[in-house]
C-alpha cells in the first residue's frame, strides 16, 4: 500500500498542475486542454468504440510483425549462437542494419509494398529483430560449458543438449530480449502509423492534430504510454513465472 | 590406459599433465587417485570421461558402458528443481518416482525436493548432483572430490553411502581425491599421482569395508603414502 501511494503521488501531482494550469487559462484550450476536457473527449471515444478500433488494430500488427521477427530472430540467433564462427558472414550486415532506423526505411517500403499492412509489419519486424536476435545469440552463446559437460556425463546427444541445457540457459536473455523487442516495435509502430496508415494509434494522433483536437492527441499520447506499459507488465509478469516460478534470485 | 600422454600449451609453454600413463581400472571396484593439486588427477578423470581428448597413447574402454560423472563442483541446472534435476539424465518412461525418493532420501534431501539449487547450500548441491549421478545409474562412476565441499559429518553420511551403494549395486567407481583418509577409507585400489605418472600402486583389496583407519595396517599405508608424496614434493 506504501508503494501504491509513492507510485500515485507523483501522478496526482502532475494531474493537479495541469488542472491549475489549464483554469488559469495561460493558455488556450487549443495549446492546452484541462483533464477534464481530455477524459470527456476519452470517455466519447471509449463509448464510440473508436479508441478501442484503434487500439486493436495497433497491437494487431505489433503481434504479427513480432511474431515474425521473433521466429526470424530465434532461427538466426540459433544459428549464430551454436556457431559463432559463422559471425563474419553476418556480423557487418547486422551492425549496418542495426543502425537504420526502421522509419527512415518507410518511404522506399511504402514504395514498395504499398500503404496497406505489409510495410507497417515489416517496420515492426526491422525494430524488434535486433534486440532479440542479439539477446538470444548473447543466451546460446554464454552457455556455461561446465553444464554442457554435464550433458555429456549423462550422455546426452547434440540436440539433446541444445534443448535441455542451452535453450532453458538462455531463456532469461531470450525473453528479455523479447520484452526489449516488444517495446521498440510499440514505438515503431506509432511512428509508421502516423506516416501511413488509416486505422491505429498512430493514426489517432495524426488525425486529432490535422482536426485540431489536442484533446484528443493528449487521449492518443496516454493510451500509448498505458497500453505499452501494460504490455510490458504482463511481459515482466510472464518472465518471472517462466523463471522458476517467480523464485527470486534463483538464476545464477 | 597404455603410457598415455596430455600436456596443455600455458603461457607460450608446453605443460605435460599426464605423462606417460599406464593404468588398470578393475571393474565392479573402486579405484582411488590420489595426490595433491595440479598433479593431474582431475584430468585423467576428465580423459577418462571423455571430456578431453588425449595426445597419444591408448586407452580402452569396456563395450556399452554407462558412464556417470559428479564434478568437483554441484553443476546442478539452476532452472530446475532438485527433484529434476535428480531425474534430469533419465528418459521420462524410465523415472520410477520411489526409487528417486529413496535416493533423496539417501542423500538427506527429504523436504528440499522442490527447491532450487540457488536455495540450498553448496554441500546441498553437491549432494543433489550425487543423487543425479546416481539416479542414472551408469555402471561406471568417475567422481572428481566429490565430498570436498561437504562438512565433517555430511562427508562421513556420503562416504557410508557411497560404500553402501557399491557393495549393494557393485558399480565400477574411479574417485579422484586428495585426502589420503578418504582414499584409505573407500580404495580397493589407490594410485598415488604426481606430476603426471603413478608413482605407487597400493592394493586394499584384502581391507573389509567399513575400516578403521586407525587400525595398524592402514597407519603403515598412509605412512608410505605421505612419505611418497613428500618425497616427491622435496625432489
Amino acid at each position: 500500500m506504501k508503494n501504491f501511494w509513492k507510485a500515485a503521488l507523483p501522478i496526482i501531482v502532475i494531474f493537479l498542475l495541469w488542472q491549475v494550469v489549464s483554469d488559469m487559462q495561460i493558455w488556450s484550450s487549443y495549446v492546452l486542454p484541462g483533464p477534464g476536457q481530455v477524459f470527456r473527449s476519452f470517455w466519447a471515444m471509449v463509448k464510440s468504440g473508436v479508441l478501442l478500433l484503434h487500439i486493436l488494430v495497433s497491437l494487431w500488427r505489433v503481434l504479427t510483425g513480432f511474431l515474425i521477427a521473433f521466429v526470424l530472430a530465434f532461427l538466426l540467433g540459433i544459428l549464430a549462437g551454436v556457431r559463432p564462427a559463422s559471425a563474419p558472414y553476418y556480423r557487418h550486415i547486422v551492425e549496418f542494419m542495426r543502425n537504420v532506423p526502421p522509419l527512415s526505411l518507410i518511404a522506399l517500403l511504402i514504395l514498395w509494398f504499398g500503404i496497406g499492412e505489409t510495410s507497417k509489419v515489416i517496420i515492426i519486424v526491422l525494430a524488434s529483430f535486433f534486440p532479440m536476435f542479439l539477446n538470444i545469440k548473447k543466451g546460446l552463446a554464454s552457455c556455461d560449458i561446465k553444464l554442457l559437460e554435464v550433458g555429456h556425463s549423462l550422455g546426452f546427444n547434440k540436440i539433446q543438449k541444445f534443448c535441455r541445457i542451452m535453450l532453458p540457459h538462455a531463456l532469461p536473455d531470450i525473453l528479455v530480449g523479447m520484452r526489449v523487442g516488444l517495446g521498440y516495435s510499440w514505438r515503431a509502430i506509432i511512428g509508421a502509423e502516423m506516416i501511413a496508415a488509416s486505422r491505429g494509434l498512430g493514426y489517432l494522433i495524426l488525425d486529432a492534430q490535422q482536426m485540431s483536437r489536442s484533446d484528443k492527441v493528449i487521449v492518443g499520447i496516454f493510451v500509448i504510454g498505458i497500453v505499452g506499459y501494460l504490455c510490458d507488465c504482463l511481459f515482466s509478469l510472464a518472465i518471472r513465472k517462466a523463471l522458476h516460478g517467480g523464485v527470486d534470485n534463483s538464476w545464477s | 590406459m597404455e603410457n598415455l600422454c596430455k600436456s596443455y600449451r600455458v603461457a607460450e609453454k608446453q605443460l605435460k599433465v599426464l605423462d606417460g600413463l599406464t593404468v588398470e581400472f578393475p571393474e565392479q571396484s573402486i579405484t582411488v587417485i590420489l595426490g595433491r593439486s595440479g598433479c593431474g588427477k582431475t584430468t585423467l578423470l576428465r580423459v577418462l570421461g571423455g571430456f578431453e581428448e588425449y595426445d597419444s597413447g591408448t586407452l580402452l574402454r569396456p563395450p556399452l558402458h554407462k558412464m556417470g560423472m559428479v564434478f568437483q563442483e554441484p553443476r546442478l541446472m539452476p532452472w530446475l528443481t532438485v527433484w529434476k534435476n535428480v531425474i534430469f539424465g533419465l528418459p521420462k518412461a524410465q523415472v520410477d518416482p520411489d526409487r528417486i525418493r529413496e535416493l533423496i532420501n539417501t542423500v538427506g534431501l527429504v523436504g528440499f525436493e522442490n527447491a532450487y539449487p540457488a536455495q540450498l547450500s553448496g554441500g546441498m548441491q553437491q549432494r543433489a548432483a550425487l543423487a543425479r549421478a546416481l539416479a542414472y545409474d551408469p555402471e561406471l562412476i568417475l567422481m572428481d572430490e566429490p565430498f570436498a565441499a561437504l562438512d565433517h559429518f555430511i562427508r562421513e553420511a556420503m562416504q557410508d553411502e557411497l560404500l553402501r551403494i557399491f557393495s549393494v549395486h557393485k558399480k565400477s567407481i574411479i574417485f579422484v581425491t586428495h585426502s589420503i583418509d578418504e582414499a584409505l577409507l573407500l580404495g580397493q585400489k589407490i594410485l598415488v599421482l604426481d606430476q603426471g605418472r603413478v608413482e605407487q600402486e597400493f592394493s586394499l583389496e584384502s581391507f573389509d569395508y567399513p575400516r578403521d583407519i586407525l587400525s595398524p595396517e592402514l597407519i603403515d599405508v598412509k605412512k608410505n603414502i605421505i612419505k611418497i608424496i613428500t618425497q616427491r614434493s622435496i625432489t
